[in-house]
């Protein structure tokens, strides 16, 4: 592209650059005027080897090409030869007896000059930019030699020139006189033009200084570089400035246009804002910059020619483009843009005016033969104007901004400060960090939360927000992992410390915040102290945990009560229904069977109760002993595989061979394990099978049974929740398959006491498998089993009827409660030994010393003396023979304080009865059958009869029905009612003398409506029945209004108790109390008036009532039958009452259906009374 | 055991005022007013100040509670039995709730009035 446009500049600034001189030389030799130019009668030869010596040019004349040249100046361009000049100069006059010859282009690197008078040469210089300045004949600019021609002689002139420029030689010949006159003209212009450029660099050297403007250093080089190069070409330099060093002479030219041509580009960029407002341009510059920059650099070493024409090239690009550049920047209205472009025009037209002049377009005048150097003086000058312009543009520019600034200033202070305030006296700590996490800003409240006693004492501090801040170095992460991805964070609460290391709540609001550069350098945000708030959430959750451990608690309890008082009903039941007698034989035997049942139940739900508080106490003791692994396995196959039949599932046992026969673990519980995963099993499974696999696991040491069914099975929920105690998987499970909800949690527990745990796998619907593993103990002395035929086992058979044995001797047994003593009793009798049962610990003692018995049978928990007291002063008073503790305290440490005491042995509550013939066998004699004794029977007795009433309040139905089974057998009515609020009613209206009020009752419970009653007026005893007889209990219940209470299940007894305190007996006619005054009213004659006068009154209710009913006016008969159901009973008509009262119910209730039969009962009964009184009356009369 | 001086009795059936009249007389209290209404029961309240009254809820005017209440306004003090022909647990809250000091189920035998009357004072 470039190359392409090279024959449009080339010439251009060839011309420029060679045009240049300063002597010129008239066509007309040897005319008047001076100087004389040579050139035209000049021949030129060239040489391109640069061989050939002054000898052989002048010797072989004719041979040589000798040339004229057509230009009034010679130039052979830019080429690397030698060229010969010849001239014949022959003077018609003396002009030049003292001449100069003058060749007029500084740039020639070597120069030979010859001069021949009659073929004699009578002078030779050498000279040139390659030698020293000082070696010229003649100490000028140019080359100059003095020369004497004379009148009418004839002389040679040969000039032989070699140069790196471009080269041309304009020679003339001068009179001394005319060469320095003309010469001091043309040196005052380049020193006018000279001082002119100089003083345009200090001054604006000046400004640089002052004002900082890169503009103006940027054009002083621009200026310099112009300087050296108009002095480079001129020749001034290498005769001013370093007339020594030719070296520096032949390259000032070269570097001084590119350093001009970098000057000017970063001028015009800077002036006219390439960078920000001409995108467009700003590559092409670049590039250009670029490539002026790499020139400058190797001006030195690269070859002139060369560097000239790259320049030349770029530069006229240069010039357009800032031109254009220019013009546009002034269209739109940038003053000093104009003189920009005058400027570069300047320079533009001077170089056009002085090509136009070389070729003789224009005349040849001083102003265009100088046409370049005022060009460049112009845009020089107005360079300068334009920045003036430029500067003062700015300057303005800048003040109207100063004062928009101000403005803004002015308003940002008032409201920073409004902030200020806001920041100063917020509540809310407010801070700025840097990324390190040091304090950079804080306002006071956040010094105050941080324990400072200022912000300026919390930045001295080296107290930093990821350093100490933070209680939890994980809550940071996370905050700051937070801000990571989102850039900010909102009330994050963490605990945090202060300085003191004391904690806080804080909660963090943060955001990063980026630098001008975007760079994340900092955060900032808020905190708030929010330990107040934390606490009451706080002190709410534990309350609430609280709260929930007591209700979880308060249901286990409640739980429990219910699965003990279960059983227990139906034990006391049934167990009384055979005390009463007349039943048959199977009935009988039924019921037994059930109470054996309910029993055995009983028993396993309080052991398991015990075995958790042992757990939860941390007293479970396991005994590890060598058992039979199939022994065990069998005993839970016999247990459940019958039950699992009935329920028609599979019961499968998988063993995994081969197995240790015997292994080390605790017998009883690795039973209990087993049996309560198996029995869950089966409890939860309604059809498929029951897998129990038995397996080792070596690398643990561990025995392992997979018990598997194909059952309901659990959700995750469930799953998570069923080992732990209190808390039911479901309670309604509980309910609904019975057990208490205790067994796995426990089950867990011993397994993991034992060494091993228990783990669980199911699926809603599908099934459970529990995986119990144990510790299996050393098994270096064990046998193996491999295969199903080795793994039999005896088995006790536990449910072997009972073999009395007949036993002969004396028994002593102390207790307290007559039911145990009954059963020891029973027990006993049929052995043939001999039995004397005494109440307490103190007797016990005294019938001992009295009397040795064979053995003693010591209950513990006793009145007077504890049966541990008893044994311990038995002991210590000499007693030798057995004592065994009889008792249901079983916790190891009590079962070894018996045996300390003086214990032979214990027996537990309640009573195996092979194990208490075990025992009693072990410590009395076998007897012979003829030592029997007969057994005496003894007689039940008779029921103390009572007369009254009795509310019985209970929500339990069989409850109700039981007492009032139990109360009519005291001879006692009975009206039972299943709530509260009933039982006010009850109390209130009906006629009672004592009231049996159930504590737990839906809608109202027990002790509101005591307390209700009692307030109402109601003066009968009420008695509590209650599950609880601690003193506290019954504290309370006699502070609500409670007369006593009964502990249910019921005691006969203690029924007794209560009614004989209340009641009056059967055989006692009621007399002296409240009966008594209501018989005695009733007589009254004072009262007869009344009930005479009320009946009378009767006919108008009854008209009333007629009138009401056949007019359908229920509400009218609503009133009437209110009115009578309230007076009737009172005046001793209670038919009245009643009748009346069933009316108004069926009114109330809507129910017209049955309102003419109520209402007819009604008139009937008021019937009865009047015809009643009328009878009376008359009889009275009669 | 003191025993009430001045007496109220409200009931709009006379028989019943009667009854309860004769009642109390055999119990040795002869000072009785007697009010077949709520306003008049106020008003002969206001005029004598009696320290004890027996009222029956279901009254043609005002209702017993609200006659109640009016009296308690008056004199925090006295001793108000409320007597009604509805015996339900709810009734007897409500009356006992806005200060009633007994609570009487018609019919009432004698002996009922008699516990009424030991319990003045308490």
């Amino acid at each position: 592209m470039l190359y392409r446009f090279k024959w449009l500049f080339l010439p251009f600034f060839v011309l420029l650059l060679s045009s240049h001189a300063v002597g010129s030389i008239n066509a007309n030799f040897l005319s008047s005027s001076m100087p004389v130019n040579l050139a035209p009668a000049g021949d030129y030869l060239i040489d391109p080897e640069g061989e050939l010596s002054i000898s052989q040019i002048r010797g072989a004349d004719s041979r040589l090409p000798w040339q004229k040249q057509a230009e009034e100046v010679p130039n052979f361009g830019f080429s690397d030869v030698t060229v010969w000049a010849r001239y014949y100069i022959n003077p018609e006059d003396n002009r030049f007896s003292q001449g100069l010859i003058e060749i007029g282009y500084p740039l020639l690197d070597h120069v030979e000059v010859y001069l021949f008078f009659d073929g004699l040469e009578i002078k030779k210089y050498e000279f040139g930019d390659e030698h020293p300045f000082s070696k010229r004949p003649v100490k000028h600019r140019n080359f100059i030699v003095p020369v004497s021609l004379f009148e009418n002689n004839k002389y040679e002139l040969y000039i032989k020139v070699k140069t790196t420029s471009s080269l041309q030689f304009p020679v003339a010949l001068w009179d001394q006189t005319s060469f320095w006159e003309s010469d001091a003209t043309s040196s005052m212009f380049s020193a006018l033009y000279l001082g002119a450029m100089a003083v345009m660099v200090l001054y604006n050297f000046a400004l640089f200084m002052y004002l900082r403007e890169r503009a103006y250093i940027y054009y002083v080089s621009l200026v310099i570089g112009t300087i050296g190069f108009q002095t480079g070409i001129d020749g001034y330099a290498y005769q001013l400035f370093f007339p020594n060093l030719p070296l520096l002479q032949s390259k000032i030219v070269s570097v001084s246009i590119t350093f001009q041509m970098v000057s000017a580009i970063l001028f015009a960029k800077h002036f006219l804002s390439i960078a920000t407002s001409k995108a467009s341009l700003l590559h092409m510059v670049n590039l250009m910059f670029a490539l002026s920059v790499l020139l400058f650099c190797f001006a030195i070493f690269l070859p002139y020619a060369s560097v000239i024409q790259t320049i030349s090239v770029a530069a006229a690009l240069m010039c357009m483009i800032w031109l254009v550049a220019g013009i546009y920047e002034w269209s739109q209205g940038n003053r000093s843009a104009k003189l920009f472009v005058l400027a570069w025009t300047s320079m533009v037209v001077g170089v056009v005016i002085l090509s136009l002049n070389k070729n003789g377009i224009l005349p040849r005048l001083f102003v265009t033969e100088n046409a370049m150097v005022i060009g460049t003086l112009g845009q020089v000058v107005l360079f300068s104007l334009a920045l003036a312009s430029r500067i003062n543009q700015e300057r303005d520019e800048k003040a109207k901004a100063t004062k928009e600034a101000l403005v803004a200033n002015q308003r940002a202070v008032e409201n920073l400060s409004k902030y200020q305030t806001l920041y100063e006296e917020s509540l809310e700590g407010m801070f700025k960090c840097n990324q390190r996490g040091e304090f950079i800003h804080a306002n006071p409240a956040m010094a105050r939360m941080l324990g400072f006693e200022s912000v300026k004492e919390l930045m001295k501090s080296r107290f930093t927000f990821k350093e100490d801040l933070f209680a939890d170095h994980d809550q940071l992460t996370m905050l700051f992992k937070q801000l990571r991805d989102t850039g900010s964070s909102s009330e994050f609460d963490a605990e945090l410390f202060d300085r003191n290391r004391d904690y806080f709540w804080g909660a963090l609001s943060l955001r990063m915040v980026d630098n001008d550069e975007g760079q994340r350098k900092y955060f900032e945000g808020t905190l708030r102290d929010i330990t107040e708030r934390r606490e009451k959430e706080k002190a709410q959750m534990e309350k609430q945990a609280a709260f929930e451990a007591t209700q979880a608690k308060s249901f286990f309890l409640a739980n429990m009560s219910h699965e003990i008082r279960t059983p227990l009903t139906a034990i006391i039941g049934f167990a009384e229904s055979i005390q009463e007698g007349g039943l048959s034989k199977s009935e009988e035997a039924g019921y037994i069977g059930t109470i054996i049942r309910s029993s055995q139940h009983l028993l396993h739900v309080i052991n398991e109760i015990l075995d958790l508080s042992k757990i939860e106490a941390n007293k479970l003791d396991v005994e590890i002993l060598k058992l039979d692994l199939f022994a065990i396995v069998k005993e839970a196959q016999s247990c459940c595989e019958m039950k699992a039949r009935e329920k028609g599932l599979d019961f499968n046992i998988v063993y995994e061979f081969p197995l240790p026969r015997h292994i080390y673990s605790d017998q009883t519980r690795l039973k209990q394990v087993l049996l309560n995963l198996t029995s869950n099993a089966l409890k939860f499974t309604e059809q498929g099978s029951i897998t129990i696999t038995v397996f080792r696991k070596p690398e643990t040491e561990q025995i392992g049974f997979r018990v598997q069914d194909t059952g309901i099975g659990m959700t995750k929920d469930q799953q998570a929740k069923v080992f732990e105690a209190f808390t039911q998987a479901d309670s309604s499970t509980t309910r609904l398959h019975g057990g208490t909800g205790l067994g796995l949690s426990i089950a867990k527990q011993l397994a993991e006491v034992m060494g091993g745990d228990i783990t669980l796998t199911s699926e809603l619907d599908k099934g459970s498998t529990f995986e119990v593993l144990v510790s299996h103990g050393d098994l270096s002395n064990v046998d193996w089993v491999s295969d199903i035929s080795q793994a039999g086992v005896q088995q006790e058979d536990a449910n072997a009827p009972v073999a009395i044995p007949r036993l002969q001797g004396e028994i002593l047994y102390a207790e307290d409660n007559t039911d145990n003593q009954d059963l020891v009793s029973m027990l006993i009798k049929p052995t043939g030994a001999s039995l004397k049962i005494v109440q307490n610990g103190a007797e016990a003692m005294a019938e001992a010393l009295k009397h040795q018995y064979d053995l003693v049978l010591m209950d513990i928990q006793m009145p007077m003396m504890s049966g541990t007291t008893a044994t311990r002063l038995l002991r210590e008073n000499g007693y030798k023979n057995p004592i065994i503790a009889i008792t249901a305290n079983l916790m190891d440490y009590e079962i070894k304080e018996y045996l300390s005491v003086g214990c032979n042995g214990y027996l537990a509550k309640p009573v195996n009865k092979n194990r208490f013939y075990e025992v009693l066998s072990l410590y009395l004699k076998v007897a012979q059958e003829s030592q029997l004794k007969e057994v005496s029977k003894t007689s039940s007795p008779q029921r103390q009869q009572y007369r009254g009433t009795v509310l019985v309040a209970d929500d339990v139905e069989d409850n109700c029905t039981l007492f009032a089974s139990k109360l009519a057998k005291y001879g006692v009515d009975c009206v039972t009612v299943e709530d509260g609020s009933r039982a006010v009613e009850e109390a209130l209206v009906g006629d009672f003398d004592l009231v049996l009020m159930d504590l737990n009752m839906p809608r109202m419970n027990g002790d509101e409506a005591t307390s209700l009653l009692r307030n109402s007026g109601f003066m009968e005893p009420i008695v509590a029945l209650t599950a609880e007889d601690d003193s506290q209990t019954i504290q309370l219940l006699l502070s609500n209004g409670f007369d006593g209470h009964l502990v249910k299940p019921l005691s006969e007894e203690k029924l007794n108790t209560v009614l004989d305190r209340y009641l009056l007996p059967a055989e006692i006619s009621p007399s002296g109390s409240a009966k008594e005054t209501e018989n005695e009213i009733a007589t009254d004659p004072d009262f007869q008036v009344l009930i005479d006068n009320y009946v009378a009154g009767l006919g108008g209710y009854v008209e009333k009532l007629n009138s009401a009913h056949d007019d359908n006016q229920w509400e009218e008969l609503k009133g009437l039958a209110h009115q009578l159901k309230g007076s009737g009973g009172s005046f001793g008509f209670n038919e009245i009452s009643a009748t009346a009262k069933e009316l108004e119910a069926a009114l109330k209730e809507n129910n017209i259906a049955v309102v003419p039969e109520k209402f007819l009962a009604l008139i009937h009964e008021i019937g009865a009374v009047c015809n009643q009184s009328i009878d009376d009356s008359i009889k009275g009369l009669g | 055991m003191s025993k009430p001086r001045h007496v109220l009795i409200v009931d709009d059936v006379s028989d019943m005022r009667s009854l309860l009249k004769t009642t109390l007389y055999k119990f040795d209290v002869h000072d009785i007013h007697e009010a077949s209404s709520g306003q008049k029961a106020l008003d002969t309240y206001y005029e004598h100040g009696h320290d004890m009254v027996f009222l029956d809820i279901n009254l043609p005017d005002i209702s017993g509670l609200e006659v109640l209440q009016k009296l308690l306004e008056r004199n925090s003090r006295v001793h108000v039995v409320m007597v009604s022909g509805e015996a339900s647990a709810d009734n007897v809250k409500g009356a006992l709730g806005r200060g009633a000091k007994g609570f009487v189920v018609k019919p009432y035998s004698p002996n009922k009035i008699k516990s009424a009357l030991d319990r003045f004072g308490a």
